[in-house]
């Protein structure tokens, strides 16, 4: 379903940041990416969304290149793909109810579905009594289930997610993690990129450990470093 | 632009209420900026239109004197009327006999008996008031008169009224330069502004991208805000250039009544069209060109 093939990419500056990424994910994986900070993890995560794009190589998705696509497409891609971010990135003048609702509106849902949908997600992420708060009133384990919440709506059968409890306690990563385990478990195919040895050795998943932007192992079970 | 469709619309028109509200202080400043921009370019426009208006009164105002021979018959009296009517640029002839000279004359220098008495006989000769069709005339005409037979002389303010014209015309250029001036700073201003509070929300625009929004999605509601920002902006303006001409109007109307100015009425309505027109386009142009920086997919 994720292929990457040669995949180099480097930051203003020469600092090589990925070199020589080859790996072939299949839908329905969870996946983790592991490493030191700099190690690439980010960079990594960044081109599946299109946030940046390789030097050279290529990057395919459910059998087609992302390399080159255009705004239509890009946009397509993104709605497609559920993105999970360390510091939540919520839009701060948005309640939590309109931040997860606007996912729904980009794709253009009807308002009634969007008003029935909307509470839904909530309810399961036990964040439906924050629906009228703002992002800065919630903590941040509530903030980052607002983020799951939306990159979650429309189901999309890929969630990436890049450090996500890098900002959380261990019993509300514990329950975030839960989350991405239920999603995974419906069938939507999950990159995490984690430096946190406690939930990779928990899980027992299969772990792509990069250094220095390379892939130094790649294998299922727990921490590898 | 892509086009929006109509689920979409729903969605992004009462974005930038919401936005407007919520972002109140960057509000309050952008609107600021666009009334005190906009406030400067109302009343220096009044002014150089009263202006204009005053020139205009004035230039109309040049005559140039042809003084006649005396002695000379009816027939020549009434060919010389003909042949000054028939100047290109000539826009009306008057006789003036000297008697009437007289009476205008005391008339100017005040009637006082002193003068009248110093003065046995009438000294002036009979004359033509001739009025051109425009000041720039002038010149020419008093060429062509200059030419004529039976003209004992021809005045028309001589230099003065050149200097005059330069003048006029020297301050009509001034201020349209000026107009330019301040309306030129108003955009740059206005769309600083605008950059200034799309810049704070650059990460919001982000995550909009992030999650799969198209452009139109993102750019509407800025430019919408813009747009809201910007009639709110001119309709303060508005309100204020008004009345701060009304209270000059009743303030100078009393005082310089030598002045003529463009009655309240005439200026209301264009004003408010032009102001909210002017307010709504520097605030679609400047969130515009602020925005399109940050969505580029």
């Amino acid at each position: 379903m994720i292929d990457m093939a040669n995949v180099f990419k480097t930051y203003d500056g020469g600092n090589l940041a990925l070199k020589d990424i080859n790996l072939h994910i299949d839908n329905g994986e969870f996946v983790y990416l592991t490493g030191q900070s700099g190690a690439g993890k980010s960079t990594l995560i960044k081109l599946l969304f299109r946030e940046i794009m390789p030097d050279s190589g290529q990057i395919f998705i459910a059998g087609r290149s992302i390399i080159r696509l255009n705004n239509k497409e890009t946009v397509k891609l993104r709605r497609n793909t559920g993105v999970v971010f360390q510091d939540f990135r919520l839009m701060e003048n948005k309640t939590v109810f309109e931040n997860v609702a606007f996912a729904l509106k980009v794709l253009e849902y009807p308002w009634n579905e969007v008003k029935e949908i909307v509470p839904q997600v909530l309810e399961r992420l036990k964040i439906a009594d924050k629906a009228d708060a703002f992002p800065r009133q919630l903590s941040g384990g509530e903030q980052q289930r607002v983020a799951f919440a939306r990159a979650v709506i429309n189901n999309p059968p890929i969630i990436l997610a890049d450090e996500p409890t890098g900002n959380l306690d261990p019993d509300t990563s514990d329950e975030l993690m839960q989350l991405f385990q239920e999603f995974n478990d419906e069938g939507a195919t999950v990159i995490m990129a984690t430096h946190d040895k406690r939930i990779v050795n928990d899980t027992q998943k299969r772990v792509i450990a990069l250094k220095k932007g390379e892939i130094i192992a790649d294998e299922v079970g727990g921490w590898l470093l | 632009m892509a086009a929006v469709k109509l689920t979409s619309l729903r969605y992004i028109l009462p974005e930038p209420f919401i936005s407007l509200r919520r972002n109140f202080g960057m509000t309050v400043a952008a609107v600021m900026t666009v009334v005190l921009t906009l406030y400067l370019c109302g009343i220096f426009g009044l002014l150089v239109v009263n202006i204009d208006r005053n020139a205009t009164v004035m230039e109309s105002a040049v005559e140039i004197k042809v003084f006649i021979k005396d002695k000379i018959n009816q027939d020549q009296m009434d060919t010389l009327s003909a042949q000054v009517k028939a100047i290109p640029g000539v826009a009306s002839v008057k006789y003036v006999s000297r008697a009437e000279g007289l009476e205008l004359m005391s008339a100017k220098f005040g009637s006082s008996e002193e003068i009248l008495a110093a003065i046995d006989t009438n000294p002036l000769p009979n004359s033509y008031t001739v009025k051109a069709e425009s000041p720039e005339q002038v010149l020419s005409i008093v060429d062509e008169v200059n030419k004529l037979d039976n003209v004992l002389a021809v005045r028309y303010g001589q230099g003065s009224v050149e200097k005059m014209f330069v003048f006029m015309n020297w301050i009509r250029s001034l201020g349209s330069g000026l107009m330019v001036l301040l309306g030129f700073s108003a955009v740059i201003l206005i769309s600083m502004n605008i950059r200034l509070s799309v810049e704070a929300r650059k990460e919001e625009i982000q995550v909009m991208k992030y999650v799969g929004a198209s452009n139109s999605f993102i750019i509407w509601p800025f430019i919408l805000e813009g747009m809201l920002l910007g009639v709110l902006g001119g309709g303060v303006a508005c309100v204020l250039v008004l009345m701060s001409y009304h209270a000059v109007l009743n303030l100078l109307l009393s005082s310089l009544n030598f002045l003529t100015f463009t009655p309240f009425g005439a200026i209301a309505l264009p004003l408010i069209g032009a102001m909210l027109l002017i307010g709504l386009l520097l605030g679609a142009i400047g969130s515009a060109i602020a925005v399109r920086k940050h969505v580029n997919v």
